[in-house]
């Protein structure tokens, strides 16, 4: 909203303020002042006559000019094509410094004294928009009566304003109106203001039109004919108004409707009475056809729109644009002016469906005060009688009003220990009065013995519902420095992380220390990547975004590696390999539930200090990662269950890569990177090693809890085994065989693997050491004898064995 | 016959001989020829059937004997010590090449700010709790008294899943989810979370971005206790000197409401590019809970009152580090991340 502290002044004397002091004031009081704009910048300005212009010898465009400006006649080179003799202009004298700190030198241009500038109005900082295109190819044309030696250029072109830039929040939808801009500004200074009213007038009264609504979208609705009425242009001082605001001027009946719009915040439309397909205006909501509006374009109307119509015509796409059909023009004689309320809801929807919105509908969506449709009228006919040059030739009906809304004030209840409390202030009766009324609240009932108090709303502050928001009016308008700081009073609680964020926080710790980068991706992403890695998740597209705003953010991920990957890519292509990134992060289960996941992605070697190469990562250091989490939550490793995965899956490498399942549900998978993969992430020969585990699952899971065992008094014997298996089969097996074995047996540790030189292909040489215990006794060597053929004995018959010597 | 001279003639060539020697194995063939079964000194023996004081040759021999032996040991100890400290040069490596260390990875420094401000109002007594990022319309909206066509609405273009599932665009969606765990019973909380707007992403729009919304309901609760907590708050975040600053706002959810600024812990407000010369810096949004929300979520306004607040994450760490780019969180360059191995908090 574009405030014109001129226009300001008209209604509160705000003489000796600066607009910095205005600016920061609204701002502090929640009215955000976004930018202070002069209309114009130019300083050393004269308006001059142009007494002589010749073509300048050296050039084919120039002209050389003399230049009476009062006390002087000036030699100014001038390239505009409208110069010529006897013209009035806006002479910038050297030492001028124009709009963009443009500065006006002494100076001779191709060879002829040039002292000085001759304007155009965009050189001294008017916005071009406002501008015709003439006025920006030629220097501005002052009318003729324009007195040479004037050095007050800028009043006089009436471009002595300053805007404030109101960036609204949707409160504050009365600050829409100039009038209350000024009722805002003179609370806030203390000052006086005089928003003038006027008395109704009409010189007919008319039986015939007819205003109505047949819904209530549009509560009320009034209007007033005014006929024999001239469509020219607006005088001088409407169009300075209206181009400070940023409206261009149009005619003189539509530029009084938009300058009652600035002042009033109320969005007035005009027709054209005779082009009306009958003397009716209806607001009607179920008319479904085209119709031209007033930019030309054709919108389509579906029923729910709001439509004001004549014989069931539309007129108006209500409160958004008029039509082309009933548009006034040059010829028209008579008009009808409409006042209306219409609800915010249904301008909102419609506008937004069509896409097309303008000033009105923007104050329609936003909100008005319904309480001044009356006032509104009158201020347009007196501003209509202003811009005629026949005021009294104009004929005026009486306001054809169609009106279902209660008028009654709001009215709130509230005390001052209320106020003080929920502010944390101290504030006196007095102050809190004086306050609310300078914000135009009135008293009406005062029980000064307990200082509770009722105050009636004015009718524009439509956000004010309740007495909360009475201690925000108080403490806007005094300032916040007047509250007290303390720190709340309540019972002691400690402070605590939920479950989930305490184990979170414990695997992010654990592979942090692991060398392990956490990073941070997008939840949404393309349909590509959405297709992908999906294990936890294999049903459809999960959640998609309907209004999205592109298609690389339409679904919302069902896993992380995707993501991962596409990270471990953008660093490969920037250079950066050899490292290991995670991520902890909500995803979206088969049921649409959110579920916490982690995704690791190791890439090429693990490094040590300085980036010395460690070890390339394998399968072995995923999985290390997955049990090094398990065993932070004390999960049994029995709970687990290994499965390699599918022969034909495409994206982990069949043969290194695995689902582990916790008591029967799937709680990760892991492994290799598929190869054909590869190509599609960039990759060249490094490894890549992938995980993605469900932690809502783990989280959720019983832990074993820390139970502490007896230490046997007697001695312990160690065993080692040392053997040549076939590869195919797992160690898992074995081990869990052997542990059958014999109660006697009190752990199994594996502390050698070896392939290559030596061990036939296929085959793999593995050394065990196992301990044997008896609680009760010491173990005899017969004992020991029987339990290593045993051994022996199973890993000969059940899995092939080779001893080695 | 007094061998007394002998014995001391052998000697005295005997220790010319050992401090001449210069390697091991001479100092073990000095041994032999003096200490041997034929060596010189055993072989002075033969003479003892040629003296009458049998016990005083004995002594001399046996002195004789021990002083030589001992004289070797000596220098073979000094020769084998020179040995070893010839070898342990050879074995020298450089001390100063990196150890054996795994180095510490890093996280994003969108987390360690989540991290900090966890810490910072945990150690108030606060609770860490997290809600839906798919959340319904009654806890983003409407619970918040943004009814259906309110006007608030425009404030946040929102990402929808269909007409009431939605992707949160604020977690102060997470107020209405607490009141109605909470059951009437005064709360403490904090809620950080990832949340998502309808736009586009530039330098300083995302997408997606992180909040922390905080809400405290009991009894008595006002805005001064609001202003305390986000300047305590603000001083454990920037440093110790920060001041708190309230501006009036709009919230649908608060009132009175207010945007919060800190003073630049650059320049001390002095004036500076980060407070865009203002001294001040605009750091999150804040304010009484509305009396509405609470009555929605079953807490009577007439009895309880609370503040609520939300936090940037994303602003506030660009803010910390003079981070200028908010896209640079999603991006993940590892550059971008080592760099923040060099941030100590202070």
């Amino acid at each position: 909203m574009l405030v014109s502290l001129k226009e300001i002044s008209k209604y509160v004397d705000i003489k000796d303020l600066t607009p910095e002091e205005i600016a920061s004031r609204l701002t502090f009081a929640g009215i955000e002042v976004e930018e202070i704009k002069r209309s114009a910048e130019a300083t050393n300005l004269v308006i001059g006559e142009v007494i002589d212009c010749k073509n300048h010898p050296n050039s084919d465009h120039l002209h050389v000019c003399k230049v009476d400006v009062g006390d002087e006649i000036l030699d100014i080179v001038c390239g505009a094509p409208n110069v010529r003799k006897g013209l009035k202009v806006i002479v910038a004298k050297v030492g001028a410094i124009l709009s963009g700190n443009k500065e006006i030198k002494r100076g001779e241009i191709r060879g002829e004294i040039s002292n000085g500038m001759l304007c155009a109005l965009n050189e001294l900082g008017v916005d071009s928009k406002y501008l015709r295109k003439e006025q920006i190819e030629g220097i501005e044309e002052l009318p003729s009566d324009a007195k040479v030696g004037n050095a007050n250029v800028l009043s006089y072109l009436g471009l002595d304003d300053v805007i404030l830039d109101l960036s609204l929040l949707a409160n504050r939808s009365d600050c829409y109106a100039l009038y209350n801009v000024a009722r805002e500004i003179g609370a806030l200074f203390d000052r006086k203001v005089n928003i003038p009213t006027f008395k109704e007038e009409h010189t007919f009264e008319d039986n015939e039109f007819k205003i109505s609504s047949l819904t209530p979208k549009c509560p009320s609705f009034y209007g007033k004919i005014v006929k024999n009425i001239k469509i020219k242009e607006s005088p001088k001082w409407l169009k300075d108004v209206l181009q400070s605001e940023g409206i261009r001027s149009i005619d003189n009946v539509v530029d009084v409707a938009n300058y009652v719009m600035l002042l009033t915040g109320q969005p007035l439309h005009t027709y054209d009475y005779d082009k009306l397909l009958s003397k009716e205006l209806i607001v009607k909501d179920d008319i479904d056809e085209d119709f031209i509006a007033l930019d030309n374009q054709t919108y389509h109307i579906k029923p729910g729109d709001l439509c004001v119509t004549s014989n069931n015509k539309t007129m108006c796409l209500a409160g958004i644009m008029g039509g082309e059909n009933s548009e006034i023009s040059s010829e028209s004689k008579n008009i009808v002016i409409e006042v209306a309320n219409f609800k915010f809801a249904s301008i909102r929807k419609t506008s937004s469906r069509l896409g097309l919105s303008s000033d009105s509908s923007l104050r329609f969506s936003k909100g008005i005060n319904k309480d001044q449709s009356e006032d509104v009228l009158n201020l347009t006919i007196h501003l209509l009688k202003e811009v005629s040059d026949e005021p009294s030739s104009l004929e005026i009906s009486n306001i054809i009003k169609y009106d279902t809304i209660n008028h009654e004030p709001k009215n709130i209840s509230c005390s001052l220990d209320y106020i003080n409390n929920r502010l944390g202030s101290s504030f006196t009766y007095e102050e809190v009065k004086d306050v609310l009324t300078k914000l135009n609240f009135k008293f009406v009932n005062e029980d000064l013995s307990s200082n509770n108090f009722e105050v009636i709303v004015p009718s524009y502050r439509i956000d004010v519902e309740g007495k909360a928001d009475l201690s925000e009016e108080v403490i806007r308008y005094k300032g916040f420095d007047y509250i007290k700081t303390s720190y709340p009073i309540m019972e002691t609680t400690l402070g605590s992380y939920s479950s989930s964020r305490e184990k979170e926080k414990i695997i992010e710790d654990y592979l942090l220390t692991n060398s392990l980068y956490e990073v941070l991706t997008y939840t949404l992403i393309n349909e590509k990547d959405n297709s992908m890695y999906n294990y936890f998740n294999k049903v459809g597209n999960g959640l998609v975004i309907s209004n999205p705003l592109s298609e690389d953010h339409k679904y919302i991920r069902k896993n992380i590696l995707t993501s991962l990957l596409r990270t471990m890519e953008y660093n490969l292509n920037h250079k950066e390999s050899d490292f290991g990134i995670f991520e902890i992060s909500n995803v979206y289960n088969e049921n649409d539930k959110d579920e916490i996941h982690l995704g690791i992605i190791l890439e090429g070697n693990k490094l040590k200090q300085d980036n010395i190469i460690d070890h390339p990562y394998s399968y072995y250091d995923i999985k290390g990662l997955f049990e090094g989490i398990t065993s932070l939550f004390n999960i049994d490793s029995n709970r687990l269950k290994y499965k390699r995965l599918e022969e034909n899956n495409k994206e982990f490498h069949p043969g290194r890569s695995a689902y582990i399942y916790l008591d029967g549900k799937l709680l990760a998978v892991l492994g290799e990177i598929h190869p054909l993969k590869r190509n599609e992430f960039s990759l060249k020969k490094e490894n890549v090693l992938l995980l993605e585990m469900n932690l809502s699952l783990l989280f959720n899971t019983r832990s074993a809890n820390n139970k502490f065992n007896e230490i046997s008094k007697y001695p312990s014997v160690r065993r080692d085994f040392a053997f040549i298996i076939s590869k195919d089969l797992d160690y898992i097996l074995i081990r869990n065989e052997l542990k059958k074995a014999s109660s006697l047996i009190k752990s199994i540790s594996l502390f050698d693997i070896y392939e290559g030189e030596h061990i036939k292909e296929g085959y793999v040489s593995l050394a065990l050491s196992l301990t044997y215990e008896a609680f009760d006794h010491t173990l005899k060597e017969d004992e020991i004898n029987a339990l290593d053929n045993k051994i022996k004995e199973i890993l000969l018959s059940k899995f092939k064995v080779e001893f080695r010597g | 016959m007094d061998y007394t001279l002998e014995f001391e003639n052998i000697k005295t060539k005997a220790s010319e001989e050992i401090s001449k020697a210069n390697d091991l194995s001479s100092l073990i063939n000095i041994k032999n020829k003096y200490l041997s079964k034929k060596g010189e000194v055993s072989l002075m023996m033969n003479h003892i059937k040629e003296v009458s004081d049998k016990k005083a040759f004995g002594e001399i021999y046996n002195k004789t004997r021990k002083e030589i032996e001992s004289l070797i040991d000596e220098k073979i100890k000094v020769e084998e010590e020179k040995k070893l400290n010839e070898e342990l040069k050879k074995e020298r490596i450089d001390i100063t090449l990196p150890g054996n260390n795994y180095v510490r990875g890093i996280a994003n420094p969108f987390y360690k700010t989540i991290n900090e401000i966890e810490e910072i109002f945990r150690g108030m007594g606060y609770s860490v709790e997290h809600g839906p990022e798919v959340d319904y319309d009654k806890y983003v909206f409407e619970l918040l008294n943004i009814p259906h066509d309110h006007p608030a609405r425009d404030m946040q273009d929102t990402l929808y899943i269909n007409d009431n599932l939605l992707l949160r665009s604020h977690t102060s969606s997470v107020q209405a989810h607490v009141m109605e765990k909470a059951k009437g019973k005064p709360i403490k909380i904090i809620c950080p979370g990832k949340t998502y707007r309808r736009d586009d992403d530039d330098m300083t729009h995302s997408h997606q971005f992180a909040q922390v919304e905080g809400l405290v309901i009991d009894k008595n609760i006002n805005l001064g206790n609001l202003k305390a907590t986000l300047e305590l708050f603000a001083q454990k975040m920037f440093s110790k000197d920060t001041k708190v600053r309230f501006r009036s706002s709009y919230f649908p959810f608060t009132e009175p409401s207010v945007e919060v600024d800190i003073s630049c812990f650059n320049c001390k407000g002095k004036g500076c590019p980060i407070c865009k010369n203002s001294g001040w810096i605009e750091i999150l949004g804040a304010g009484m809970v509305h009396p509405n929300v609470l009555k929605m979520s079953g807490y009577d306004p007439e009895v309880y009152s609370g503040f609520a607040f939300g936090i940037g994450i994303e602003r506030v760490t660009m803010l910390k580090y003079g981070i200028n780019d908010i896209r640079k969180f999603y991006q993940n360059d590892l550059r971008f991340i080592k760099e923040f191995k060099k941030v100590k908090e202070d």
